[in-house]
């Protein structure tokens, strides 16, 4: 899988670069407006317009990040591919192209994505620690009575999926089979792929599918088109969205295929675990996208301590460095577990870190990361759950198959 | 032996006599005196530079004016509106100096308004031409700096010597005048103390990182900060635990350990990284290495007080009390690390007391880290105070006592001055510390108490009078809170209740207290408060009321004594609330029971024990005098009951004979 992912890679970087030095070789002007275009959507019609040009980029952002979201990957491809080309068309002629800025071999689109999906994460987060936002985001968390109502589908399915690893199967049930859920895959499926039918989950979405599987709603043809889908996909599970692994719904996934038997699937998933997602810097990509397995952004700490604690449950870890995530995220957990449970993303940090005190003999932690009340956000509430289903001894014997 | 019981004002069958003032006191210490020298000659050289600035000219004069009157240069100048905003910008820097220990603030701004009027010297001018100079503005502002230095040397001097002037006759007075003795009842808790307990146990109770309740704000200086109310509830809690609840530790000894907990939550102590970097340059967030004796100091006579009242060492494991910075960063403490982090602290300390604030050494704050350290030595049996005693009574002594016997509240160990910081009246006071220095330096208790109480007997008796049939008819009016937030008479009537025990009137205070209730009471419970007043001030009016007969200073120097008699070992909270413990004789009980916040119309189970092997024992309605229940103690002398506690129960379980076999058990 590496040496493919590899070629495809080393294919895609070289016919970007032969196109584009072609174009700027052969091209002239018209070819120069194009690279530009190629390189920052929109820049090839600065000349016609100022706001033209800001408008491609803005569309080009925007269209990045539904691709990133939703994997809506033909809306960047149509926006960068036309611009580029009503670039060219509308070039005037009488001035040289900027032939060097094309001497980088980085110049393609994908930088640039992880540039603007790693800054939009960056900048989500950091403003979410604004004194000022924090206090509104509060304010409107206190206004919603039932948290669940706030929670998007894909953390209700996550949600579900984590409670039926807890033992809660029947409030899984219900949040797993919650319409809006359904709704949004069809939604997605329709857009990003114009997929019809009346199954939505027929590719792709691993987490709802997780969650229906783990709550044991899943009927045998969806189980099997769930088993299928897994064995063509190159991650072992299916993608979160079209073309994108995301690591704790892919975990999910993995864990919810060796339920119904499907052994292979985590094998496979744990390869990609600790090879394409593996550990850099101490972290773990926010999404794998699998046409050319490129990493991207970094996962959120709680979706990181989450993944790889359910991971190393299943003994999907590395086999030499079977702790290595704890160490990795140890002190940032224990910041989250300092900051309290206000911010959502502290709360399920928190809870997430617990999990991983299942297998980490952490007196210290332990007792940093016990101390925060679990409370608001409903999946943080579904992994403290299940945080003190793999801590108590009456349950399990063998920590490896606490949740198989 | 250490220097305070040497100096013990008791033990001579006479009556004690405290240490009279210095009859030829020195007008400051001689750290102090070396600090000011220093900030003396760093001015007096700045002068002198300013002087060749200006005798140079040009644009170096206007330079030499502001170096010889902060903005000095900018009236030569011809820019009398930068003057003035030189002078708001000095006084909002004197403002932080104090409230955010920003020392470089006044010498930065007196730097920079030198270097803005020279390179302003030929510039612009409002309503004049450019480059106008004023020549009369010399003499002024030479005249300005003579007048400012002046000023602070009459006031300091003008104080001194009506101080020192006081001495002879304070003396005669500390040499024979008598002072009655404090009132210590033991109380009978009444429906008031039962909502104030009821108000703190549910403060204390609720989860270790929730604070509802709680008055947040500014966590610098003021009354919204959340240390100080959990410092002030933890020790108001634990004279409770000692006068009421010996003998029913379980309720009382969670309020007080989450009360300690509830200080290493971010939120109560990350105000010590801006501090520490605005006033030391230095970006280390743990709370406990440097300076912070308001932190260190306070809570560490917290963790006393409680270990003391209760007995658990809970905070003596390693790592017990560890703080967690926002990055994930740990600092790592027990009792005995965060004592000698103390102790290493005032060690390092040139004045021989260290700071809040960085570069704010407060009596108060130094005081209570002596208790702390006393505290500790008492149950632990380490010298980390009888070590530091000698040279903490000197730094008393000799750099912050004034002629007639009052203390500094403040002084700045970078530059040696002190002044009135508006929290105490005078910026002095007699005594200091949450015990009155009763603990750490009995003598100069004694000496203080008596300056302080000059001439309250005599009020005190005026105001006993008033009281007819145990009540006190009289309204206190209502004061501001130190926040703002609101005003009150709680803190009156507290000062008025302290000082009627003080000089003995029992009755007084006890009416005070009725009086109080009735003046102050709003009828809310938890997460509101029971009394029309705030978090920090209610529990400093709970220490007051619940320290009786045992206050803080003796539980400090006594340390933890197991409770005599039978102790009820487990109460289910929130269903029942215990009040009342204890055991007058040895052999029986007293018990008072309320309802709890959750209350239960069934029986709840309490577990005795501590009880004489298989002796049978009867619960009697000490109200009514009819009997309850009777149990019989089995092999290990516990036993439980199933009451019912729908409303106030007092009770007491007293011993009828011993009966043959291992006991069976509750009836």
């Amino acid at each position: 899988m590496h040496a493919r992912l590899g070629l495809r890679r080393a294919v895609a970087g070289s016919v970007s670069l032969v196109i584009s030095v072609c174009l700027v070789v052969f091209g002239g002007h018209v070819g120069a407006h194009v690279v530009q275009n190629v390189l920052v959507p929109g820049l090839g019609l600065h000349e016609q317009s100022w706001w033209l040009a800001v408008a491609v980029f803005v569309a080009a952002t925007a269209s990045i990040v539904a691709w990133v979201q939703w994997g809506v990957d033909w809306v960047p491809v149509a926006i960068v591919v036309g611009s580029s080309v009503a670039s060219g068309v509308l070039a005037e002629a009488g001035h040289e192209p900027a032939a060097r800025w094309v001497a980088s071999p980085a110049a393609h689109e994908f930088p640039l994505v992880v540039v603007v999906v790693t800054g939009i994460v960056w900048l989500r987060n950091a403003a979410r620690r604004l004194p000022l936002v924090r206090t509104v985001l509060e304010r409107r968390r206190r206004r919603h009575p039932e948290p669940l109502d706030a929670l998007g589908a894909v953390d209700r399915s996550r949600t579900a999926a984590v409670l039926a690893l807890a033992g809660d199967v029947e409030r899984a049930t219900v949040l797993a089979t919650d319409p809006r859920i359904a709704a949004r895959a069809r939604r997605v499926g329709l857009i990003a792929r114009a997929r019809r039918g009346p199954d939505p989950f027929v590719r792709d979405h691993a987490a709802p599918r997780a969650a229906l599987a783990l709550a044991g709603v899943l009927d045998g043809d969806a189980i099997d088109r769930f088993r299928e889908d897994a064995s063509r996909a190159v991650a072992g599970v299916p993608a979160s969205e079209p073309t994108w692994v995301r690591p704790l719904d892919a975990t999910l996934a993995a864990v919810a295929l060796t339920r119904i038997g499907e052994t292979a699937a985590g094998d496979r998933w744990a390869t990609v675990w600790h090879t394409n997602l593996a550990l850099r810097n101490g972290h773990r990509p926010a999404g794998w996208w699998t046409p050319l397995g490129i990493r991207i952004a970094t996962a959120p700490l709680w979706e990181h301590a989450a993944a790889s604690a359910l991971a190393r449950a299943h003994g999907w870890h590395h086999p030499e460095r079977p702790d290595a995530d704890w160490q990795a995220i140890r002190r940032r957990l224990l910041g989250a577990a300092a900051r309290g449970s206000a911010a959502v993303d502290d709360e399920r940090a928190i809870a997430a870190g617990r999990l991983w005190l299942a297998f980490a003999d952490d007196e210290q932690a332990a007792r940093i990361l016990s101390r925060p009340t679990v409370q608001h956000d409903p999946l943080a509430v579904a992994l403290d759950r299940l945080a003190a289903h793999l801590a108590d001894p009456r349950d399990h014997t063998d920590r490896k198959d606490l949740v198989a | 032996m250490t220097v305070s019981e040497l100096h013990r004002p008791i033990d001579t069958g006479e009556p004690a006599r405290p240490p009279l003032l210095p009859a030829q006191p020195r007008r400051m210490g001689p750290v102090t005196r070396a600090l000011v020298l220093r900030t003396i000659a760093v001015i007096a050289f700045a002068q002198a530079v300013g002087v060749v600035f200006v005798a140079i000219g040009g644009r170096w004069r206007a330079a030499g004016l502001s170096l010889a009157f902060p903005g000095g240069g900018f009236l030569y100048s011809a820019a009398p509106v930068a003057f003035v905003l030189t002078w708001a910008a000095l006084t909002v820097a004197l403002v932080l100096w104090w409230g955010m220990s920003v020392h470089w603030g006044i010498p930065l701004l007196w730097v920079l308004s030198a270097v803005g009027a020279a390179l302003w010297a030929d510039g612009p001018r409002l309503g004049y031409d450019s480059g106008t100079t004023w020549g009369w503005a010399i003499p002024v502002v030479y005249l300005l700096a003579l007048a400012g230095a002046g000023t602070l040397v009459y006031t300091f001097e003008s104080r001194f010597r009506a101080k020192r002037a006081k001495v002879d006759e304070l003396n005669a007075y500390l040499a024979t005048a008598t002072l009655p003795e404090p009132a210590r009842p033991l109380r009978e808790p009444d429906d008031m103390d039962a909502e104030l307990l009821r108000w703190a146990y549910e403060l204390s109770l609720q989860p270790v990182d929730a604070f509802r309740g709680f008055e947040w704000g500014e966590q610098f200086h003021g009354g919204t900060v959340v240390r100080y109310q959990l410092n002030y509830l933890g020790w108001a809690l634990a004279p409770y635990a000692v006068n009421y609840v010996p003998n029913a530790p379980g309720q009382i000894e969670l309020a007080l350990r989450n009360l300690v907990h509830k200080q290493t939550d971010l939120r109560v102590w990350r105000y010590w990284r801006t501090l520490n970097l605005i006033g030391n340059l230095d970006a280390n967030p743990d709370p406990l290495v440097r300076d912070n004796i308001m932190f260190s100091g306070f809570t560490g006579d917290q963790i006393n007080l409680y270990e003391a009242a209760t007995g658990s060492t809970i905070f003596d494991e390693p790592g017990s009390l560890t703080f967690v910075w926002e990055d994930g960063r740990t600092f790592a403490y027990d009792h005995h690390s965060w004592m000698e982090a103390v102790r290493r602290n005032f060690d390092e300390s040139r004045l021989g007391f260290f700071p809040c604030e960085p570069g704010w050494a407060f009596a108060a704050c130094n005081t209570i880290g002596a208790q702390a350290l006393l505290g500790h030595d008492r149950l632990h049996g380490t010298e980390l105070w009888s070590e530091l005693e000698p040279r903490w009574r000197r730094t008393l002594e000799l750099e912050y006592l004034m002629p007639d016997g009052n203390y500094a509240n403040i002084r700045s160990t970078h530059t040696g001055l002190s002044w009135d910081t508006g929290e105490t009246p005078g910026g002095e006071y007699f005594t200091t510390g949450s015990h009155g220095f009763a603990d750490v330096a009995p003598d100069l208790a004694l000496r203080g108490r008596m300056l302080q109480l000059r001439g309250t007997p005599e009020k005190m008796a005026g105001l006993a009078a008033m009281v007819r049939d145990g009540e006190l008819s009289l309204e206190l009016p209502e004061e501001w809170e130190r926040n703002r937030a609101r005003k009150t008479a709680v803190s009156s009537w507290t000062k008025l209740i302290a000082g009627a025990r003080m000089v003995g009137q029992g009755e007084l205070a006890e009416a005070a207290q009725r009086a109080c209730d009735r003046q102050c009471a709003t009828g809310d419970t938890w997460p509101e408060r029971p009394l029309r007043v705030g978090v920090a001030n209610l529990a400093l009016h709970l220490l007051v009321r619940w320290s009786t007969p045992m206050d803080n200073a003796t539980l400090n120097l006594r340390g933890y004594v197991p409770p005599v008699g039978p102790v009820l070992r487990d109460a289910p909270w929130p269903q029942v609330m215990v009040t009342v413990a204890r055991s007058l004789d040895g052999d029986s009980l007293e018990l008072t029971l309320r309802p709890g916040p959750e209350p239960s119309t069934a029986a709840v189970s309490l577990r005795f024990d501590s009880l004489r092997p298989g002796v049978a024992y009867e619960v009697h309605d000490r109200d009514t005098g009819a009997d309850v229940a009777s149990l019989v103690a089995d092999a290990e002398g516990a036993a439980s009951l199933d009451l019912v506690v729908a409303a106030r129960r007092a009770l007491r379980l007293a011993p009828v004979a011993a009966v043959p076999g291992d006991g069976g058990g509750a009836r």
